[in-house]
């Protein structure tokens, strides 16, 4: 696991024990490498015998903007706020 | 107030039939919600409680279109409640108010059943132990130097201690049915699909499932079918009907039950003999029990961690600061508010599942594990498909081992659930079933597996267990 592997997913270690967090982590990555199994089997994605699931596409509101947008640390109008990015 | 706290939901409909009231009920429950000195409880929603009571209390004479007519429950942490704190056990959602109700609690409240909390939980449900959480361990009401099992340990010790009369749980890789085990309650994790997962917080979408823990098999019936359904906001949802309380007193003549070999060899010596004991008793009441050997039984946890990793990576990129949950004070760039909100907001656990994931998903490794992973599910998928064309049942542990020491974490843990993933990643039912307690009064429990959709088979058994458990058939 690389830095720049922690970086893709956004985190950073912020544990005291920050090696022994890291050890704990190789210890996982330990854990998937210690055994490789085989298969001759093709990947399953679905495990549900159902296929095709389709509906008719149906336009209509469920009224719930303002409720979802109070839940954003910021919001203002009808917009979430963040840093600016330019 | 035992006299109410410490019976099933059969048990509390008889006593409403002869005069206890709704509200009397709800607040036997409510106080030992209260007092839990197990950490069980994230949130006790004493006053809305008291008031649905007092509601219900009042249409009362319509109470048989109610099947679970002001019966106390309480529902993990990661199934929306709607304005009331749903928080998975972490910092990134402890202020968490979701603006909708999962499907699983619109079925609950239909049927009568009044919410009186909101359960503690590994954070995210990463874990088996339920210590990993927020808001601090659950404890184990048997014996405190023991795991509590998890994830959903604050449900099943909710039930073992009379805080709730039932609760609903869910389970990724064994999080409803091994802290049950843990408790001596009955945990069952349906069939992938039975139940909306409308409203759960996703871990991993194609193992995740809305379990139920109750005090008994007849309990577990009760509730699983005011669950069960199609449901337009979950399209993985089932149309099949299930008719589960009308199949407990069928009996079990002629059913065929399979112990699997390879994990009743891994499992100590008292699980063992609580097997050979439940296989005797099978035989005794008409069924038949034959020895099998799954050998692909073995890469099952590998690819149940590859996966759940891997999902759990996907899922949880939605926590970004941005529209829901903890955001990190400083603001600077976009880029720090993401990286700062993730790694002050998630836990020890989580990262870890999280940095694994994008470990197997990253270009590199996709195919050597990923897409392994998918095969290898596809061929215990085959495999079992298989064994139940001549089986009704397969019966095993729950976890090699009877509930272990408190502080045993990370990967180490990984290995014990290693009887349990195996449902998950088929997307079969399960059922943990209490079947006593070891010599310094832990509880024991075993596990029945069925084939898809064929719950009826695991109630049946596990009914016909539970009563001839209670007559001391032994």
């Amino acid at each position: 696991m690389t830095d720049q592997d922690k970086r893709l997913y956004r985190l950073t270690m912020l544990d005291p024990n920050e090696s022994s967090h890291g050890a704990d982590l190789s210890e996982a990555i330990d854990f998937i490498n210690s055994y490789s199994p085989d298969t001759a089997f093709e990947p399953c994605v679905h495990i549900s015998d159902q296929r095709n699931v389709t509906r008719q596409d149906e336009a209509h509101s469920s009224h719930l903007q303002k409720e979802i947008l109070s839940l954003a640390p910021k919001a203002a109008d009808d917009y979430v706020l963040v840093p600016k990015t330019v | 107030m035992s006299y109410i706290t410490k019976r099933t939901i059969t048990e509390l409909a008889s006593l409403q039939r002869d005069g206890l009231s709704c509200l009397e009920i709800a607040e036997a429950y409510i106080k030992n919600a209260q007092a839990d000195p197990y950490n069980a409880y994230i949130t006790v929603t004493g006053e809305q409680a008291l008031e649905r009571a007092m509601a219900l209390d009042r249409i009362r004479e319509d109470r048989k279109a109610f099947p679970l007519f002001g019966i106390p429950y309480a529902a993990k942490d990661n199934i929306c409640t709607k304005g009331i704190l749903t928080t998975c056990a972490s910092k990134m959602l402890a202020e968490h108010l979701p603006v909708y109700d999962a499907t699983a609690i619109r079925h609950i409240h239909s049927a009568g059943g009044v919410l009186i909390g909101k359960t503690n939980m590994d954070e995210f449900g990463m874990g088996s132990s339920s210590d990993t959480g927020y808001f601090g361990k659950v404890i184990n009401p048997f014996n405190e130097q023991r795991s509590a099992g998890g994830s959903s340990g604050g449900s099943a010790v909710a039930v073992a201690t009379g805080a709730c009369a039932f609760a609903l749980g869910s389970d990724t890789g064994g999080s409803v049915r091994l802290p049950a085990a843990f408790n001596g309650v009955v945990g069952v994790k349906p069939t992938y699909g039975r139940i909306s997962r409308y409203g759960l917080i996703a871990f991993a979408s194609s193992l995740d499932q809305i379990g139920v823990l109750t005090k008994d098999v007849t309990d577990s019936a009760t509730v699983l079918e005011q669950l069960c359904g199609k449901d337009a906001m979950d399209s993985t949802s089932s149309e099949q009907s299930a008719d589960l309380v009308h199949a407990l007193s069928q009996g079990i003549q002629g059913m065929r039950i399979a112990v699997i070999r390879e994990l009743t060899d891994i499992a100590d010596s008292q699980t063992r003999l609580s097997i050979t004991n439940a296989a005797a008793m099978i035989s005794k009441l008409g069924g038949t029990v034959e020895e099998i050997s799954v050998p692909e039984i073995s890469k099952c946890l590998w690819a149940y961690y590859v996966i759940s990793s891997a999902e759990a990576s996907s899922n949880l990129a939605r926590y970004d600061g941005v529209r829901y949950g903890y955001s990190a004070p400083d603001r600077t760039t976009l880029s720090s508010l993401y990286t700062k909100s993730r790694s002050e907001g998630f836990g020890t656990e989580v990262k870890r599942r999280l940095l694994l994931g994008g470990y197997v998903l990253s270009a590199e490794n996709r195919s050597a594990y990923y897409l392994k992973a998918l095969a290898i599910r596809n061929e215990i998928k085959s495999t079992l498909s298989r064994v139940f064309k001549d089986l009704d049942c397969l019966l095993c542990p729950v976890s090699p081992n009877i509930s272990w020491e408190c502080g045993f974490q990370g990967a180490d843990t990984y290995k014990n659930d290693i009887c349990t993933v195996i449902a998950n990643i088929t997307g079969l039912p399960a059922m943990s079933l209490p079947c006593g307690t070891d010599s310094n009064g832990v509880p024991m429990e075993l596990q029945l597996m069925a084939n898809s959709f064929n719950e009826q088979a695991l109630y049946r058994v596990g009914y016909a267990l539970e009563q001839a458990l209670k007559g001391g058939t032994r």
